[in-house]
Order: structure tokens, then sequence, then C-alpha cells
């Protein structure tokens, strides 16, 4: 009895042992962690899918840069700000932990400026919050419906028409520095237009003293003013095809909407009985937009193939056209609202509701 | 053949300690914990500028580290020790992660902030976790409760609020003391030291007494009595626990309630000591009007019921809410729009129904709340 009881405790003494320490005899594969993301690049809100490819891992746990984290095996993750995130992946195995990182780009909410002449004010939002604004620029005293930016340079340039006579045309650094008159003695500056790559600013004007209007135009610094255009009629709307070098704007005494060249010549009515304050051409698709009696049109850049984009009911100043993105935002300057589409008009929403007066946008991206 | 088997223990168990010794750390590597506080400016009415410190404690061994941080409002920040502006008021979940280059850590810790809005109006509630008094407004928001500032009690129970007076009282049942307050949080200070364990406190307007009650009985002291040890016997020789209490003020009585026992009552002038519902008892009572709200707890199931009875007693119990996971130690009614609210401790939330017993809902889920109490408009 004893003889078996010390055979059987031997065994278990030698089972103990060899169990015990079972775990230093065969070493486990170390972790590895890696993954990858099916887009490094994003816009705000886009969704990325992350793709694990650890391995000897079992427990997983992500930190994506911005506070937030996931233990899922292949998580996916949108970011609510532009920004460079690191996103880092702890591969978790029998073997030990293992850290990988990456990057990650969200670019910058794109922000829409507007000019509302009741508030005297320049300001801005994001596009995806355009609750947050942002005050740019108090323009009591120099405001005006025109607004333009120069994203080469990083000016924006704002019409002035606060003392009829005296309008001016005034410049600022985006970072609010360096505000100053370029142009000046304009009757009333309406719409303002640029060809940064010619380096030229062009601007429509209500009529003056003479009761002429005008479609002038300067260097980027107010030198080189110069009238291309004059007639009978006061003119507000006014763009540059930087694409294909020609004005489009219209006279709101014969109700044409011309294109021209830039120096003026060869004016061509392309649409008649038109008036409105605000156009934009479309240089990737080849389209003007245009308003006209408070509806807002598209047509091709001869005028043909008129469509309606909106259903009116107010003056639309501010055009904007966002090529890259297939995004359309204006102005509303009655109803005192921002809206945003689709090129053709479809998925149409407010941005914006309850601005004095909201005339020029433009958009920074 | 004992010595033999002496030998052989004596040699597993150096087999034990010594086989495997190579694993052992001699003393455990210190871990990296994630840690933060946060001062945040305007009293913390929005706009309020929130200054977040990291106290994380990062061992050598950690390495480089990464802070991320996640400001609740969509917002980002990869500074050591951020400074935020939050806009506008709401409940934002702040989590800082780190993570460490060489002892290949993530982790994270997480703390909510309450920015209030300071155009909010409505009707004050108070309660309490155990230990911190908290406070949201009763109006047509969702609730957004915040802190009154009074905070690391000693397991609090039951609140009073003192309208006449805009003071709070609070119940710590952990210390044996009832503490006093200004109505914003501030001033917080010892009411009475060694009252006996107390759970609830209620206070009679008409003879400026507040009551509070032990585990056996029910005491009571004035209002403006300073001395921190004075009060008075009211009820003594309870068999079971008596929990909260209300006094109705037209009849000029105190009702209490016990713990699984029954709801009693008796005349604040001293008489007439009964009990008013045999064996029904629970946490809380309230009288409002010719109303008694009270709770029962079963001891076979280890649930409570949300019970409303009129005082004369003519009609028979309504059950509110049934089945609730724990007994209701606040009960408190909202005069503005006739509601009683009370705390379904066990489910995380502040209940409240029509004063007839109707419509129950949850008003705000989030809190293990104790005590209730209902203050004036503002």
């Amino acid at each position: 009895m004893n003889t078996k009881l010390y055979r059987s405790l031997t065994f278990l003494f030698l089972l103990i042992v060899v169990v015990s320490c079972g775990d230093d005899d065969s070493t486990p594969p170390q972790a590895t962690s890696g993954f990858t993301a099916d887009k490094t690049t994003v816009k705000i809100g886009d969704e990325i899918t992350f793709t694990n490819t650890s391995a000897n891992a079992t427990a997983f746990k992500w930190s994506f840069g911005d506070g937030t984290t996931s233990k899922d095996i292949s998580p996916t993750k949108s970011y609510a700000a532009g920004g460079t995130y690191t996103v880092s992946l702890l591969s978790t195995g029998a073997g030990g932990s293992t850290i990988s990182s990456s990057e990650i780009t969200v670019l910058p909410d794109p922000e829409l400026y507007y000019v509302d002449v009741d508030a005297s004010l320049i300001a801005k939002f994001g596009i995806t919050t355009p609750g947050d604004v942002t005050d740019f620029l108090d323009v009591s005293g120099m405001a005006g419906p025109g607004l333009a930016y120069d994203p080469e340079h990083q000016k924006v340039y704002f019409g002035d028409f606060e003392v009829t006579g005296e309008g001016k045309i005034w410049s600022v650094n985006l970072d609010g520095t360096d505000l100053k008159v370029i142009v000046d003695g304009l009757y009333d500056p309406y719409q303002i237009s640029l060809d940064v790559e010619n380096g030229k600013i062009y601007w429509a004007q209500d009529w003056d003293g003479d009761e002429l209007g005008h479609i002038g135009r300067a260097n980027l610094d107010g030198t080189d003013q110069e009238y291309v255009v004059t007639g009978d009629g006061w003119f507000y709307a006014l763009a540059v095809d930087t694409k294909h070098d020609k004005i489009y704007y219209i006279d709101e005494d014969t109700e044409e909407l011309y294109r021209a060249n830039l120096d003026g010549s060869d004016a061509t009515s392309i649409l008649s009985d038109v008036s409105g304050y605000g156009i934009q051409v479309d240089t990737g698709n080849d389209k003007i937009y245009f308003e006209n009696a408070e509806t807002l049109y598209r047509a091709n850049l001869d005028g043909s193939n008129v469509e309606p984009i909106n259903d009116g009911g107010g003056r639309i100043y501010g055009i904007v056209v966002d090529n890259a993105e297939g995004r359309l935002y204006w102005s509303n300057r009655d109803t005192g609202e921002i809206f945003q589409a689709n090129l053709d008009g479809t998925h149409k929403s407010v941005l914006k509701t309850g601005l004095g007066s909201p005339r020029g946008i433009f958009l920074k991206k | 053949m004992i010595r033999k088997l002496y030998i052989l223990m004596t040699g597993f168990v150096l087999v034990m300690i010594h086989g495997c010794g190579e694993e052992d750390y001699p003393v455990p590597p210190a871990s990296t914990v994630p840690k933060f506080t946060v001062a945040i400016d305007n009293n913390e009415f929005a706009p309020a500028q929130a200054t977040f410190a990291n106290v994380s404690i990062i061992p050598d061994r950690a390495g480089a580290v990464v802070y991320s941080w996640s400001f609740g409002d969509g917002t980002s920040s990869t500074e050591k020790d951020p400074v935020h502006l939050y806009k506008r008021p709401g409940a934002y979940d702040v989590n800082l992660v780190i993570v460490t280059s060489n002892s290949n850590e993530i982790i994270e810790s997480e703390m909510r902030l309450v920015i209030k809005d300071p155009n909010a109006t409505g009707i004050p509630i108070y309660f309490t976790d155990g230990s911190e008094v908290l406070t949201a407004l009763i109006n047509e928001q969702a609730p957004l409760p915040s802190s009154t500032g009074i905070k690391s009690l000693s397991d609090g129970y039951g609140i009073a609020v003192d309208t006449a007076h805009d003071k709070l009282y609070i119940a710590e049942n952990g210390t044996n003391k009832i503490l006093v307050a200004n109505i914003d949080g501030t001033g917080l200070a010892e009411f009475r030291t060694g009252i006996g364990t107390t759970n609830a406190v209620a206070i009679d307007y008409a003879n400026n007494m507040l009551y509070w009650d032990t585990d056996t009985g029910i005491r009571r002291t004035k209002l403006d009595n300073d001395n921190v040890t004075a009060y008075e016997d009211f009820v003594t020789g309870q068999a079971i626990d008596p929990t909260g209490m209300s006094v109705d003020p037209v009849n000029k009585r105190l009702y209490w309630n016990t713990y699984d026992g029954g709801v009693w009552r008796k005349n604040v002038d001293g008489t007439s000591q009964e009990e008013f519902i045999p064996g029904a008892g629970g946490g809380g009572v309230l009288v409002v009007g010719d109303r008694l709200y009270y709770d029962t707890y079963n001891l076979v199931s280890e649930t409570a019921d949300m019970m409303t009875v009129d005082l004369g007693r003519t009609t028979t119990p309504l059950a509110i809410v049934s089945a609730m996971p724990n007994i209701v130690y606040g009960i408190a009614y909202d005069g503005s729009e006739d509601k009683v609210y009370w705390n379904d401790r066990g489910n995380d939330r502040i209940m409240r129904a029509n004063a007839d017993g109707t419509s129950p809902e949850p008003w705000y889920t989030g809190v293990t709340s104790r005590g209730l109490a209902i203050g004036k408009i503002k």
C-alpha cells in the first residue's frame, strides 16, 4: 500500500514538474503586428476600412490617433476633423505584444466664406460643420456684394459699394493681414472674378454718373485699371472663364448674357431675356451657372441647353462650383440662406439659414 | 516510509519553488497609467474653456509615448496638456489614449464633462450617487446632470432641499453625519455629527425642524440650531430599520418607511404613533397633498414596487411600477408638472410618473442614485 502511494506521489511529482515548466520548453512565436488601410488620404466623414495583417496574435487594440480606440480585428473608422492621424495597432499573442503604426491624412474641411452686407461681415464655416461660424473680417464701412479668393496667393478680394461713386475693391490676406484698397473711385462694384494665371481681377459695375455701366479689370495689385466693356446698362453679374480665356456678363439694360474675349472684344450674346446678379463658370464640365430672375440656371458655354437648377425665390449673388467634388453652392440674398447641391441641382440642402443678406461666396479648400 | 514520504514532499516543494524561477520577476514591472484632470472656466457654462492636465504615470520602461485626446465633440488633439473650448452646452466624454513605444501598450482613460447651458431654465432636481451630489433641470430638454461641487461623500444617501433657506441637507450613512451646504453647492459644512446611522432627512417647515432616521428610530433638531450634537429622539425602539421620511404639513404628521417592515406615522407633537401600512416597507416615502408615495420591498423576489395610496386609505394601493431591482431611497415631487420622481437605483435611472400614478417613464438613465430632492424654479 505504501509502495503504491510512493509510486503515485512520484508520478504526480514528475507530472507537476513537467507541466509546471511546460511553458519554458517551447517558446510561442512572437506576435507580429501589421495592417493596411483601403485609403490613406480621405475627406472628413469618409469611412476607412483597416485590414489586419498581424500574425500569431489573438487580441487587438487600435488607437486611431484622435483619442478613439477599437478592439475589432479589422475596424472601420471615419474622422471628424482634418489633420494627420497616427493609427497604431497593438497585436497580442502568446508570444507577447507588438505595435505597428501608419498615418492617415484627413483633408481639411473646405471652408465657405460669405459676405453678409447687412451684418457688414465676411464670415466662414466648414461645410461639414456649418453651425460653427467664424468671423473673418468686419467690413463695416467697406461692405459690398463682390467676394473672390486667390488660392495661389491666399488673398481675398471684396467689393465696397458703401458710398456711391466711391466704390472700392479691397484685398486682404487669408490670415487677415495687409488689408488695403487696390482699386478706388468706382461706381458701385458688384460681382468680382479672378484670373490668377494672367494676374487680373475683373469686376462688374453699376451705372456711373454718365449713365454708363462697365466691366472693369486691373492687375491683382490694382495697377493698370481699365474698362473692357462699357454699356448703356448696368452690370452686376460677371465671370471669367480661365480655361477658354473668356468673360461672361449680363447687360441689365439689354437683358442679354454676353460672352467676350478677356479684353472685351468679340462680345456675343449667348442668351436673351436674362437678368441676374451672379454667374460662375464650371471649367471642368464646360458649363455656366447664372441667376435669371431669382432662379439659378445651368447652360452650355454657348448658351444652349438651359436647365433650371433650383426653384427660385431670391436673388443669387454668390455661386461656387466645386468641380473636384461635383458640388454646387449658392447664396440667396432674400431668404438669407446658403445652399448646396450636386452640379445638376439634385440633393439640394440648406447649409446655412438666418443670414441677413448673403452675397458673394467662395470655397477655400 | 513516512520519512521517505517527507523527503519526497520536501523535494517536490523545492522543485515547485525553483523549477520555474527564471520566469519570476523580482519586482512587478511598473505600469503605464493614463490619468488626467481638468479645470473648466466660466463656472462650467458654455462657452467654456477646458484646461487639461495630463498626469499619466509613464514608467521608464514604457519608452516614448504618444498621447491622443478625443474631446467628445468631434475634435481631438495630440498635445500632452491640451486646452479646448467647448462652444455649446452638453455632456462630453473626453478620452485620453496613450500609445507606448517600448512597453507596447495602448491604454486609455475616459471622463465625462458637462458644460452647462447658461440660458437653461427649469426646476432644479438634486440627487446623490453615494459620493457626489448632482443637479439637473427639469424642463423640455433632455436632462443634463452636472456636479454641485459637493463630492467625496462617505456613502451619502438621503438629501433634502430647504427651499425656505436655499440649503441642501445630506445624510451621510458612512460617517453618521448630516452635512449642510448652500443650494449652489458652496459652503459645505457639518450640520450634525454622531447622530446614528442615517440614510434619510426630511424637513418640517412649519416647525423649522429637520428629521433623520437611525437604525432603530427617528431623531429631529431645529434647523436654526448651530450645535452640531443637538437633537432629540422622536421615535425610538423600532424593530425594523426606519428609512425615508416625509412630513404631511396639513395633518402635522411624520410618515416613515421601514426597510422591509411597514409604513408608519406619528403626529409631530409626539402623539399617535402607528403602523399605517403594515408589512409593506421599503426605502422611501413622500406625502403630497392627500396622497402617499412609498415603495415596498419583497424579500422573496428581492424586488421593490413603487406604490401610491390616498392618505385616507379609501382606495387600494396602486403599483406605479413593479419589480424594481432595488429599494427606493429617494422620492420627490415637481408641482409645476404635478409629477412624482423616484430613484430606480438598480436600473441606474431616475423615473417619473404623473401624480395619480399613470404614465411612468424613465426621466434620466445613467446614475445609480439614492437621495432625490426637488428645489424651486429658476
